[in-house]
């Protein structure tokens, strides 16, 4: 029974940094019908800057995360700008290889820069982990969790309560409607996507203290974004945070019970099964 | 002059018939492939070796994704199962691999037929048939990797041998000849096909599929013939693959890279076109091996500069070299008839 | 004459809007219905349902005596079915040539009788000279002669144009009454959505009116123009500056 609890536990932790870096990808492809195949490179982009804060500054990855959101906000702003704007209304499959062509240039820059060798970042005091009777609880995923379900309702508020996020969701449901309405959609497409990079990174942030950092660290991630933001449904918020939280939880008992080395299979398999049955998952409308 | 020279080499309505420069080019390319054990180092063979069989991958793509239009992002899975399945059976149960080949290729299609069904059935288009591709090949990795009967994550590799029995062809040239013959059959039968009902239906149905359903075309039907005969044939890509470089494993066999390596020469060269991903490959193996050799010390910066290539094809020529070829020939035409 | 087409209480539901509603139609063979009504009226919807692109909520559809309620589109387009779309569908990169084959297709495999069959539709809908352009670069006119060719290539019994002279000027819409003639004349049944009234009403044996997805009037184009809920639902103001 214990093993039971320790796997959900494990499994909510772990499945609400999934469910911020899939946030970002329902976001940007929301707003902008993008799937973006470099968001496993920009959550290891994430982690080396995360590194680097840490050991020039000497701050930890929690004092570091403002500065790390600021710089990936400017990481994507500027890939949408530069890379992704000229391309806008062309065929799909260009934005999807664009997408994959900056993968393997950011994933071969950090390793020409940093090299394949691992990387880690400690936190003095964060290394033990909480007991609650038998059970445990590490400690940086849980501040991990505490951190996405903040930065989940900032985003919240941010596309809610505020003029930008109406003027984001505005342009996600009809975008030349939007540019009749005076928005500037070129411009709420590069906040847009600076955003749900800023979701890619921050997710590669508070994975530093519990994972090794290397060049290809954040593309397991990557496939697994992109069945959770489909899962929940492509463009839905709420829908990516609730089936990070699932899949987290049915991979960590799937590993429980098959094997962790299996787990990766039931992820995909049920992300098949969403395709067939409803591709506008969990959360979407009616297929 | 040499406007209407490449005019009449990037021609593709010349009702099908390949125009006189065409024959010309591909006459010389050819000869200059047979020959180049004459005039080029063993070591070198390999470059022409690279370029044969990243056309061939490609051409395979083309036909389900550059012809009929369904994007996979997943060809690393039959290429896979062909090298695998010649592999298995050849180091554990003795099966000669040109039985093999032919296994391989059964085994990917039928797994084709799977992929495809639910696919189409269920009418996945566009990005989410592209995921769906990537996901299955991802579970084909999991299941390599984890399975002790398919060798798991230690691969299996074959012992070397100098027999045309064992589907090794003696030397470099042997499969320098071998590659060139598999890329000339599948480009002979891409532009034929082009000029048959069903290479017009595929076309067809990539241009407009509510418009093919509309005049009578069986588009599931179609589309599953696309991308059973695209995995069959790239299931013998990977038979060549394993006997060529005589080891595989999970990583190599099903990894993303080896997927994006069926697109990329097909983009660069230009997507639906018979001669697109010659002209890709022709252009990217080279850049690749001299990045290779000039950034040796920096490891990593060949692919960088790969990845670099395809985000600056996309963006400057998203219909490949033939389609800015062409635009910039028509351009030169007006500018001259208007003088 | 024989009846080539029976819908029977054909009805289109999409989540809880109906947007064809209970709707009986019998069409002769070689017959030109008209078909009209306001903006949503549910015409489009309509011929989606019988063609088979969304299959009917309820209601059946014969068609040469065969129930194809449950068949799917292409199946009806070898049964005889072929239609024009609202918004033109070109195979925008294949030559003009190659999109008329494509239908050609339909009842001929071998690629010369296809080509030969192409060449004399593209004659007919008079486009010779663009034989080998790009379809993407035509005029939208070009594109509406174009699929219309393209549909009769398949060799239909009916054929369904869905606005066809939208957008044409006013040659192009003569020239285009002439070719409906023509192909009615070739033996082709003819089922036609058009907001062009005069046009329509010149072509019409009968003409048929949906509002609201309802079928609310049936009859000659005179007793159409006569009947009072079709002048309050639909004509109105815009028959009367069509007609002067």
């Amino acid at each position: 029974m214990n093993a039971f609890f320790q796997a959900s536990i494990d499994g909510i932790l772990m499945g609400g940094v999934y469910a911020l870096a899939a946030l970002g990808i329902s976001l940007i492809f929301g707003v902008m019908r993008i799937t973006n195949f470099a968001h496993g490179a920009l959550i290891t982009v994430g982690m080396y800057v995360t590194f680097e804060l840490c050991i020039l500054i000497g701050i930890t990855p929690y004092i570091a995360l403002p500065i790390v959101m600021i710089i990936m906000f400017i990481i994507g702003f500027l890939i949408q700008k530069i890379f992704l704007n000229p391309l806008m209304g062309v065929a799909g499959y260009n934005q999807l290889l664009l997408t994959q062509g900056l993968a393997i240039v950011i994933e071969n820059l950090i390793l020409v820069i940093f090299s394949a060798n691992y990387k880690s970042v400690t936190i003095p005091g964060f290394d033990s982990a909480i007991s609650l009777g038998a059970l445990t609880i590490n400690k940086p995923k849980l501040v991990a969790f505490i951190f996405v379900a903040a930065i989940s309702i900032g985003i919240y508020i941010l596309l809610e309560k505020t003029d930008l996020g109406r003027a984001i969701r505005a342009t996600s449901v009809q975008p030349e409607g939007a540019t009749l309405m005076g928005i500037e959609v070129p411009k709420i497409n590069q906040i847009a996507f600076g955003l749900g990079i800023i979701c890619a990174g921050v997710a590669g942030a508070l994975l530093t203290p519990t994972q090794y950092i290397y060049p290809t660290s954040g593309n397991s991630y990557s496939l697994k974004c992109f069945v959770i933001a489909v899962f929940g449904g492509l463009g839905n918020i709420w829908g990516a945070i609730v089936a990070g939280l699932i899949i987290g939880v049915v991979e960590s008992f799937s590993s429980l019970y098959m094997g962790g080395s299996w787990s990766e299979l039931v992820v995909y398999l049920i992300f098949i099964m969403t395709l067939i049955i409803k591709p506008t998952g969990l959360l979407g409308k009616k297929g | 002059m040499i406007s209407d020279f490449l005019k009449r080499a990037t021609n593709s309505t010349n009702n099908g018939r390949l125009t006189v420069q065409q024959i010309v080019i591909i006459c010389v390319l050819s000869l200059a492939v047979l020959l180049s054990p004459l005039y080029v180092s063993n070591y070198r063979l390999n470059l022409i070796i690279a370029i044969l069989t990243s056309a061939y991958f490609a051409q395979c793509w083309n036909l389900m994704s550059g012809y009929t239009g369904q994007f996979s992002f997943g060809h690393a899975a039959f290429y896979g199962l062909g090298a695998y399945t010649s592999s298995i059976l050849f180091v554990d149960l003795g099966i000669n691999p040109w039985i093999g080949l032919v296994l391989g290729m059964i085994v990917a299609g039928l797994v084709a037929a799977g992929i495809g069904y639910l696919s189409f059935h269920y009418n996945l288009k566009g990005d989410y048939f592209a995921l769906a591709t990537m996901a299955f090949c991802e579970i084909l990795r999991v299941l390599f990797k984890n399975t002790k009967a398919l060798h798991a994550s230690s691969g299996v590799s074959i012992p070397y041998s100098k027999s045309i029995a064992l589907m090794q062809f003696g030397s470099k040239q042997g499969f320098l000849y071998a590659a060139f013959v598999m890329l000339a059959a599948i480009t002979f039968a891409l532009y034929k096909i082009r000029r048959t009902k069903m290479g017009l239906y595929f076309v067809a149905i990539r241009e407009n599929e509510d418009a093919a359903r509309a005049l009578g075309i069986n588009a599931f039907k179609y589309k599953m013939i696309a991308l059973i005969a695209s995995a069959m044939l790239s299931a013998i890509g990977g038979s060549f693959y394993a006997q060529y470089y005589l080891y595989i494993d999970p990583t190599i066999a099903f990894s993303n890279t080896v997927s994006v390596s069926a697109i990329t020469p097909c983009i660069i060269g230009g997507a639906g076109t018979v001669f697109g991903p010659i002209i890709g490959a022709m252009i990217l193996e080279p850049i690749s091996e001299i990045t290779n050799a000039a950034l040796s010390n920096y490891i990593g910066m060949n692919m960088v500069v790969y990845g670099l290539i395809l985000v600056i094809v996309i963006m400057v020529m998203p219909k490949g070299v033939i389609g800015l070829t062409k635009e910039l020939v028509n351009k030169y035409d007006k500018k001259k008839a208007e003088e | 004459m024989a009846t080539l087409l029976k819908a029977r209480n054909v009805t289109k539901k999409f989540a809880g809007l109906t947007a064809v509603d209970s709707v009986n139609l019998d069409i002769e063979e070689g017959e030109i219905v008209g078909l009209i009504g306001p903006n949503g009226a549910g015409k489009t919807t309509f011929f989606n349902s019988i063609t088979g692109f969304y299959p009917a909520t309820f209601g059946s559809v014969e068609f040469d005596n065969h129930d194809i309620t449950k068949r799917s589109t292409f199946q009806n387009c070898k049964a005889g079915m072929a239609r024009t779309f609202q918004i033109v569908q070109p195979f925008g990169q294949l030559t003009s040539l190659e999109n008329v084959m494509v239908g050609a297709f339909n009842r001929e495999s071998s690629y010369s009788a296809a080509e030969k069959i192409a060449r004399e539709m593209i004659q007919f809908v008079g486009m010779e000279d663009k034989m080998n352009s790009i379809v993407a670069d035509l005029t939208i006119g070009d594109q509406r002669k174009l699929e219309m060719a393209r549909a009769l290539a398949t060799k239909p019994k009916l054929l369904l144009l869905d606005e066809v002279m939208a957008g044409l000027t006013p040659t192009e819409i003569e020239e285009c009454v002439e070719l409906v003639l023509k192909i009615r004349n070739s033996g082709v049944t003819i089922l036609m959505i058009e907001h062009i009234m005069a046009a329509l009403m010149k072509l019409s044996d009968r003409v048929v009116v949906l509002d609201h997805g309802k079928l609310i009037a049936e009859g000659t184009p005179q007793d159409i123009t006569k009947n009072e809920r079709v002048i309050e639902s639909y004509l109105g103001s815009a028959y009367k500056k069509d007609i002067k």
